[in-house]
């Protein structure tokens, strides 16, 4: 199977993203929980849109924000 | 009368000339330089001492029976003079040539080489097959300064065997990386390059591995950091016309609803002093110098990379100012003479004061770190004074030592740290100040430490105060910081891979072969790909852990513990299965990496500076019909002839630096020899021009005049 996001392939055939975007959307799911709880109530693409205008996120973070924004049903 | 013949064998010209010195009865031993090879012969009574040098390593490591460059695996090895392994070396012939001449009559030889693994090896690799195996009977002298004294004591206190195993230990720790380092490196070389996509030199060893794993780590968490926010609080008070800023009692608060009550609640409030905590902190004397503390602290206040420091300390070491560099010891024995030490650099009018003050008391002791080097103790300096003039890098290097070495012997600091509690129910408030009550040890390591004192209002408890401003802060938070070369040393220290020696040079390596670029360090696409390989198909390989349990081995081999052969056998027998599984690879594992060598390649000759004419991309262009480099622009099949002219020599690289004047990238030439230089082409290009405009004509205008004088002040080549 090849990443949704960069079209590498995956290390296990089941897997959606490659290491790095796979990893890259555990953190972003983390993140949405602590961010939620910080501004009390936030939707999906409102803080998709806000990470990725912070200088400190990465740059696969970036990505698959990107990918997210484009394919909204991915947000499981 | 019956004279004895001795040959001493010296790492280093400069250390030769200097041992020899030191042995002649009348300090002057006679040169002979035998093509190009100086040896030097003292007398010192009836015996005639010759002193030879090596340059480094003299032998090294190759194929018993493969000598072809590419061939891989090689399972054999065997040592070879380094001028029939590489071209480069081929004058190192006439050198070897040359020690062998003097040792054929010589009665006793001495191998007085720096004293570590390195050290022990260069010698007995020298006296083994250049001296026709006179290892087995000479002796070994041990010093860690090069002054006089020392090493007129260490020839008369000399061991009468080699130290067998640390040249062992050194040997296996050479054929080690060699085995990996040829495999590995030959292997992903080779690979890439079947694709038919271009030559690459790819490499990867037993200590680069894991080193570049660090940095592939680092540089993932950067880039799949998801940043959250937090929020602070920002108050102040003001107490007789002056302000302090006042901490909250929680760092961090993880809701912004919290942080708005916070504010909302203690606006315009009225704080009460409810405790008052006051201590007295005792800062230690800093411990004296290892060599990764120094080139920490070298890279701190100066930003020298830890090799460039190793290189100046060596310097300082072979002029006798320094004690031997390469030691991971904090400690100083008495028996180098604290006294002594401190009495010679009160000789110098800069130190003049303080180490008086420490040479006249009667009894001083250095504060002792806790690291241990059974070869050499903490660097200091020796007192002796600079016979030359040092350049300004040296002379920083130089004074960062010595005043470290000072402060090591005075008393500690003592600062008064106060903390006031200050209370708007429910919350908590506080205020932090500090002062310096005795100097002790900052004093002798100024400016390297310096005196951060904070002034606290004089509030008794019960006093009221008011909240002058208070707001909430919404912060993020931020990705692990890049290494730099410094911690990344650190990093390798840590998890012991590498030695003191190698580490500066393994991530030299690392740049070399562009795995990382820039200060801050960045691995490139292809570091990442080469991690993501190894750690697919043999993790094993750049596993730090099993890298430190190999140097654990070698460092038994030294104590006796171990024997070589048996860890080299352990060695293949991990090293075969995981080379083999690998070659069956091959073909994939090329395909892969063939395709981030040529993107590399190409995103290392682009500009992200665009076109100033199209905007579309400028890329380095070669010229088929002149040879000549230049920068050209990707839009010239629409029409686009903007150019502009490179320099002819060097290897060439585009910083990620713009220039101050025109915001283009900076370029790069490296020259064999000579520093890089970093410039601007596209100014160099408009000063060019302008120049003509000057030359051609006599009295030109004012404004051109300008333009080309702040071009030819700020554009010209800067070293780096």
């Amino acid at each position: 199977m090849k990443c949704l996001v960069c079209k590498e392939e995956t290390q296990k055939p089941q897997d959606r993203y490659c290491s790095e975007h796979g990893r890259a959307y555990e953190d972003l799911h983390q993140a949405f929980t602590k961010w939620a709880t910080g501004y009390g109530t936030l939707t999906i693409p409102e803080f998709l849109e806000r990470i990725g205008k912070r200088p400190e996120t990465g740059e696969k973070t970036r990505e698959i924000i990107q990918f997210l924004r484009e394919n909204p049903s991915r947000w499981t | 009368v019956d004279l004895i013949q001795t040959l001493i064998v010296c790492e280093k010209p400069d250390a030769a000339w200097r041992v020899a010195r030191a042995l002649d009865d009348d300090s002057d031993p006679r040169k002979t330089d035998t093509r190009g090879v100086p040896i030097y012969e003292s007398r010192r009574g009836k015996e005639t001492i010759f002193v030879c040098s090596a340059l480094g390593h003299l032998y090294a490591v190759d194929s018993k029976t493969h000598t072809g460059r590419r061939y891989y695996p090689v399972w054999d090895c065997t040592w070879k003079p380094k001028n029939a392994i590489e071209k480069e070396s081929a004058k190192l012939a006439g050198w070897i040539q040359a020690i062998s001449n003097v040792a054929r009559g010589v009665d006793r030889f001495i191998n007085a080489c720096d004293y570590d693994v390195e050290g022990s090896l260069i010698g007995y690799t020298i006296l083994r097959y250049a001296c026709n195996q006179a290892h087995s009977k000479a002796e070994r002298m041990k010093f860690s300064t090069m002054t006089e004294k020392e090493l007129q004591s260490s020839y008369k206190t000399r061991a009468p065997r080699l130290d067998v195993s640390q040249a062992l230990a050194g040997q296996c720790r050479h054929e080690l990386d060699w085995l990996y380092g040829i495999n590995l490196s030959r292997l992903l070389t080779g690979s890439a390059l079947k694709q038919n996509r271009g030559y690459s030199t790819l490499s990867t060893g037993r200590v680069q591995g894991p080193t570049l794993k660090f940095v592939v780590e680092r540089e993932e968490e950067i880039q799949c950091f998801a940043p959250t926010p937090f929020w602070t609080i920002d108050a102040t008070i003001t107490h007789n016309g002056q302000t302090f800023q006042i901490g909250f009692e929680r760092e961090k608060i993880p809701a912004l609803a919290e942080a708005r009550l916070v504010v909302s609640s203690c606006k315009s409030a009225i704080l009460e002093v409810v405790n008052i905590e006051s201590r007295t902190i005792r800062g230690a004397p800093p411990y004296p110098f290892d060599l990764s503390t120094l080139q920490s602290e070298a890279y701190r206040h100066f930003g020298f990379s830890p090799a460039r420091t190793l290189a100046i300390a060596e310097r300082l070491y072979l002029d006798a100012l320094i004690s031997y560099p390469r030691t991971s010891s904090q400690k100083l024995p008495p028996d180098i003479g604290y006294q002594d030490i401190l009495r010679g650099l009160a000789r110098r009018p800069q130190y003049a004061e303080l180490a008086s003050r420490l040479a006249n008391r009667t009894s001083i002791r250095p504060n002792q770190g806790p690291k241990q080097d059974s070869a050499h103790p903490a660097i200091y300096p020796t007192g002796e004074t600079p016979r030359r003039a040092l350049v300004q890098p040296e002379a920083n290097i130089l004074d960062l030592i010595i005043k470290r070495f000072m402060a090591t012997f005075a008393e500690p600091s003592l600062r008064d740290v106060t903390r006031l509690i200050l209370a708007k129910d429910p919350y908590n408030f506080f205020l932090k100040g500090s002062r310096l009550i005795e100097e002790g040890w900052i004093e002798y390591y100024r400016p390297y430490a310096s005196d951060d004192s904070q002034d606290l209002p004089n509030l008794k408890i019960g006093a009221k105060v008011p909240i002058k401003s208070i707001e909430l802060v919404e912060k993020f938070t931020e990705p692990p910081p890049r290494y730099n070369p410094s911690s990344l040393l650190h990093k390798m220290e840590d998890a012991n891979i590498g030695t003191k020696a190698t580490r500066a040079e393994v991530i030299e390596i690392l740049y070399r072969r562009g795995y990382m670029k820039e200060t801050r360090i960045r691995a490139t696409p292809l570091a990442q790909k080469i991690i993501t390989i190894l750690d697919r198909y043999c993790p094993l390989i750049i596993d730090p852990d099993f890298t430190a349990q190999l140097e654990n081995q070698m460092e038994k081999i030294q104590a006796g513990l171990e024997t070589r052969m048996g860890v080299l056998a352990q060695t293949l027998e991990q090293l075969r299965p995981v080379m083999l599984s690998l070659i069956s690879k091959e073909n994939e594992l090329g395909a892969q990496l063939a395709e981030i060598v040529v993107a590399q390649k190409k995103s290392s000759l682009t500009f992200s500076y665009p076109c100033p004419s199209c905007a579309s991309n400028l890329t380095i262009i070669r010229s088929r019909s002149s040879g000549k480099r230049f920068i050209g622009c990707t839009g010239f099949q629409n029409g686009c002839r903007f150019t502009l002219p490179l320099p002819q020599f060097g290897t060439l690289t585009i910083t990620q630096r713009t220039c101050k004047i025109c915001r283009f990238q900076l370029i790069m030439v490296r020259s064999k020899g000579r520093r890089p230089m970093i410039s601007c082409p596209r100014c160099y290009m408009t000063r060019s021009r302008s120049r003509q405009t000057v030359d051609n004509d006599p009295k030109p205008k004012q404004a051109t005049e300008s333009v080309a004088n702040n071009l030819l002040e700020v554009t010209p080549l800067v070293k780096n």
